[in-house]
């Protein structure tokens, strides 16, 4: 009983909480720092949803840090002990426990986006529709059966299944699929090179490069190799999967014809998008950009109707978000076709931190509106609850 | 064309200079302009940088950039003028070959006037005129030629200092010729083309141009085939030689976009270049306002005759601020104008100086609530300037006082000063207005270096994402606020930490105590207001871009912020910090508020591009060192003894 009450001491010390948000403010750094090496998406990764990082100080001295994701949980539990359940005189500093209420609340919004928000962005050429949308980062692996005589099915591999395959590589199956699938070697970043080493297919292989410091830039691919179901070792059909290939790679199996190919990942929408026009103005006389906006006819069923996405104004619809994000070709003339990008997000916590501000806000305000009115009390010399402690 | 103008003027110059072998090659004082003339110019609208703004403001910055200061010392024979922006640019315009001899080029280094093969004057650092560096002009261009193809990271002083030159040298040309437009006549009789179009006539302007020959060319088009081969083949050369000569003209009046198109969806200004343009296009000329290049023409004529100038400016004035204001983009020139004349951010420096120096020599009197009082309100009159020139700057562009990074100097100056001023009433040590004082100076007197160093207008338009008005209104403010306070706090540290550390003991009881109170109530304003205005920023990017926390390095520093004051009010109330420990964090905080005001911005990565600064890292560096300094000097002081 004594330890529990020492571990709940610890956990709910003040002494704890300055640690957390010293090693918060140090990661919070260095992450800032390495932002210039690594890029965003790579930073964010390592140092704030991970367990710990170990970050070179200077460049080469390994110094481990728990990471964003150890140390905000860690923060939740020492804010709930200590701010909630154990908070000396809460009653007396209601604006104390709001705020901390609204801290947390903040927390569980950032878990729920991390553990359940998915990201994309669907482009759109003026006149073009769309109903799926496509991940940034991730990609996977499609298998169409093709038409004439096939029901047009699509068996998708996800990407956290192949990424880790190795050279040895592991094999993908279904019962609808006369073939089974090898994924060997799979690179996160790379494009296509003549080779003959052993693993080239037609004397091209994948050469790998260096991640881009911008995710998005990252094009992976994976080698492939099919053959019958439950014949690994008999000879096989090898291929190359790349990110940025023009057209699938088509292979006959039991006279029916199947594609193969890596692309981003991909969500349907319950509903579609059409680009009408896209504007852009620039500032008179410069080409700074005022504004853009995407004229956008939205029909889900029968039913359409007229939205304008612009910045600053999205388009919220059914838990998804269309933001205006980019637009293209950055060289057209006038009178070519121009492109919109949105960017969607489905966020079950989109609003949670906009909530949880204003709880924290107002937490704030009253506490120090307090702590001030009874400063001011006691400077002009009527006595307050600040001389009775 | 314009260089071939120029050429021209210095080869007169030239002859001049070596018959009086001195670069103060102005033999009489420089032109003088009649008041009236100098306003008409100065509220002249004119379309720059993607906004509307009065011609005075066009003058200033481009005197800035060029020279370095907001106003230009010129020697002459018998005496020193000094010139506003807007008399030197008039000067530029209509009298190059006046302010051709005016040291308007500030130049850092005089191995760069060395490395154009000319020679220096004495100091290192010096002005320079237009005939002083025009025989190296062509050893300029090639130099500078050279250090733009380098990447930007690898350019040095020196690649920089001859980009610079150039680019000054440049837009003093394109100011010198800007004006041929109108001043330009092509003789009738060396021309087929003219000749036909102007059988009467001895020599014509661009104006007359403009109205006619398009319509003569669609009937010499029309008659073309009555002329025979040899006809033809002369027409076609002066025709060819003719609209070449118009093409150069064209090429110098493009420089500024003064005339509104009656047009009033059309948001483009033209220039007396795209009049001319849209006289030769069948779709626009029915819209052409020639008549403003005749309103031009007549202007430039009656010079140097200033008077007759006056009369003819003023029918320019009036024809283009009536179709400004039709267009409702003349209200605010005037005030514009008077923001710039009132000077208030300067007027506001030297009065913070001076209420820094009022309370400095007050700390040798006695206690006197009274002359506290007092002194305090000295504060007064420098925030009410400062409060004016940011409200006005409000009203001109209709935007929250925060849009830039020269507007975050001018809003956390006022912030930090103004808590200088409030704080002093709950108490009145004289070390809270001594403070704000110093701040509120120092503020103004980096606002003026940073406005100077740039040289670029510091009302510019801003880019799509920050045009919401709520928002920059909500969360810049507030977190600029939070900068102010703990910048405010950070400099009462200061005082604590020499406090104690010289021994200061003859103050009065509590006095430390009561300092590291304030210290952490100024602490505890900087985390409402920048823990509030960051969330409003999450809050902000998740309605424009989907998500609320993005990890750009501009939101973490301001996250780090407030991780460092949380930790502070923690460790405050855990018990393991006191005033002496929080009059040192408070320093740090400071540090940090640095790093994530200009520090993150220097980093070049994020979303935040439009505050990048360059070559502000050893200035940085020299702040975190001294600070660091300071800290340790903190550190030191708490194990003295202190009076409580």
């Amino acid at each position: 009983m004594k330890i529990l009450q020492r571990i709940f001491a610890f956990l709910s010390s003040y002494g704890l909480s300055i640690v957390l948000l010293l090693l918060m403010m140090v990661l919070v750094f260095f992450g800032t720092l390495e932002q210039t090496r690594l890029g965003l998406f790579e930073t964010q990764r390592r140092y704030f949803e991970s367990l710990v990082v170990v970050h070179p100080v200077f460049g080469w001295f390994p110094l481990p840090l728990p990471g964003g994701y150890l140390l905000l949980a860690l923060v939740f539990v020492n804010m709930l002990f200590g701010a909630i359940v154990r908070a000396p005189k809460r009653w007396r500093r209601p604006g104390l426990l709001i705020a901390h209420g609204g801290v947390l609340y903040l927390i569980v919004a950032g878990f729920v986006a991390y553990t359940y928000a998915i990201n994309g962005n669907l482009p759109l050429y003026e006149g073009d529709s769309g109903s799926r949308f496509q991940s940034y980062y991730e990609w996977e692996i499609r298998i169409y059966e093709m038409a004439p005589d096939s029901e047009g099915r699509v068996f998708i591999i996800p990407q956290d299944e192949f990424e880790d395959v190795g050279d040895t590589g592991r094999v993908f199956y279904h019962q609808a699929l006369p073939l089974e699938l090898r994924v060997a070697r799979y690179y996160p970043n790379c494009r296509p090179a003549p080779s003959r080493d052993a693993w080239s297919v037609d004397g091209v292989t994948l050469s790998p490069l260096p991640k881009d410091s911008t995710a998005e830039q990252n094009v992976p691919g994976v080698f492939v190799s099919l053959h019958q179901p439950g014949q690994e070792a008999a000879p096989s059909e090898p291929g190359i999967l790349w990110g940025m290939e023009r057209g699938p790679w088509r292979m006959l199996a039991e006279g029916r014809e199947y594609a193969f190919a890596l692309r981003r990942r991909e969500w349907e929408l319950p509903f579609t998008l059409t680009l009408e026009q896209f504007n852009h103005e620039t500032h008179p006389g410069t080409t700074m950009p005022s504004h853009f906006s995407s004229e956008i006819v939205l029909q889900e069923g029968d039913a359409k109707r007229d939205v304008l996405i612009r910045m600053n104004e999205p388009l919220r619809h059914r838990g998804y978000t269309f933001y205006q994000a980019s637009w293209g070709p950055t060289d057209a003339q006038p009178g070519d076709p121009l492109y919109s990008v949105l960017a969607v997000t489905r966020n079950p916590a989109g609003q949670w931190p906009m909530y949880a501000s204003f709880i924290i806000s107002f937490g704030l305000l009253l506490h120090f509106g307090q702590a001030l009115l009874r400063y001011l009390r006691q400077q002009s010399g009527v006595p307050s609850d600040a001389h009775k402690r | 064309m314009r260089q071939r103008v120029l050429l021209l003027f210095v080869c007169a110059g030239l002859c001049f200079t070596s018959a009086l072998q001195a670069e103060s090659a102005l033999p009489g004082p420089p032109p003088d302009w009649p008041g009236e003339v100098v306003d008409l110019f100065a509220t002249l609208p004119v379309l720059d940088g993607g906004r509307v703004k009065p011609l005075d403001t066009v003058a200033r910055f481009t005197l800035l950039r060029l020279n370095g200061r907001r106003s230009l010392r010129v020697e002459y024979d018998g005496g020193t003028a000094r010139l506003t922006p807007i008399e030197w640019y008039l000067d530029c315009l209509f009298f190059p070959e006046t302010a051709m001899h005016y040291r308007h080029f500030s130049v850092e280094t005089s191995d760069v006037i060395v490395a154009l093969g000319l020679q220096p004057h004495g100091r290192k650092r010096d002005r320079y005129s237009y005939s002083h560096i025009a025989p190296g002009r062509e050893r300029l261009m090639e130099l500078a030629n050279e250090a733009s193809r380098l990447p930007d990271e690898r350019r040095d002083f020196m690649d920089r200092q001859l980009i610079a030159l150039a680019n000054n040298v440049l837009a003093f040309e394109g100011l010198a010729a800007f004006m041929e437009i109108a001043r330009e006549r092509f003789v009738v009789a060396d021309n087929l083309l003219l000749a036909g179009a102007f059988p009467d006539r001895e020599e014509v302007r661009i104006s007359d141009i403009a109205a006619e020959t398009p319509d003569f060319l669609t009937r010499l088009t029309a008659s073309a085939h009555q002329l025979d081969d040899s006809e033809r083949e002369a027409l076609a050369r002066d025709m060819q030689r003719f609209f070449g000569q118009l093409d150069r003209v064209a090429h110098d009046g493009n420089l500024l976009a003064l005339i509104p198109p009656a047009d009033h969806d059309d948001p483009q200004w033209m220039t007396p270049a795209s009049v001319l343009e849209a006289a030769f296009e069948p779709e626009k000329v029915a819209t052409a306002p020639i008549h403003m290049l005749e309103l031009l023409e007549a202007m430039v004529t009656p010079l140097p005759d200033k008077n007759a100038f006056a009369v003819k400016a003023a029918a320019f004035h009036e024809a283009v601020t009536g179709l400004a204001e039709a267009r409702g983009e003349y209200a605010r020139i005037p005030l514009e104008v008077t923001y710039y004349r009132g000077r208030f951010f300067f007027l506001s420096q030297w009065l913070f100086l001076f209420a820094f120096i009022m309370t400095a020599f007050s700390w040798a009197l006695p206690q006197s609530r009274r002359l506290a009082a007092l002194l305090n309100l000295s504060l007064a009159p420098p925030l009410v300037l400062l409060a004016i020139g940011i409200t006005l700057r409000c009203i001109i562009r209709g935007r929250p006082p925060v849009t830039n990074v020269y507007e975050t100097i001018l809003f956390t100056t006022l912030v930090a000063a103004a808590l200088g001023f409030s704080v002093e009433f709950i108490n009145r040590r004289r070390i809270a207005m001594s403070m704000g004082a110093l701040l509120g100076m120092l503020g103004m007197f980096f606002a003026s270096r940073y406005e100077a160093r740039g040289g670029m207008d510091t009302m510019p338009a801003v880019i799509a994402v920050l045009d919401t008005n709520f928002w920059l209104a909500t969360h810049v403010t507030t977190i600029i606020a939070g900068y102010g306070a703990g910048l405010f706090g950070a400099a009462l540290a200061h005082v604590y930490i020499f406090g104690r550390l010289l021994g200061i003991n003859n103050v009065p009881r509590r006095f430390y105590a009561e300092l590291g109170r304030v210290i952490y109530g100024v602490t505890c304003f900087c985390l409402v207001f920048t823990l509030i205005g960051t969330v409003l920023g999450g809050v902000w990017a998740a309605q424009s871009w989907g998500r609320f926390w993005g990890w750009d390095p501009k939101e973490n520093g301001a996250l780090l912020i407030v991780l460092w004051a949380l930790a502070m009010m923690h460790a405050k109330r855990g018990g393991y910090l006191r005033h002496g420990g929080i009059a040192v964090s408070a320093v740090v905080l400071g540090m940090i508020i640095v790093f994530a005001w200009w520090g993150v911005n220097a980093l070049g990565v994020g979303l935040h591009s439009y505050g990048f600064v360059s070559g502000a890292w050893r200035g940085l560096i020299i702040f975190w060192l001294l600070q660091s300094i300071v800290t340790l000097a903190g550190l030191a002081a708490l194990t003295r003894p202190v009076k409580t």
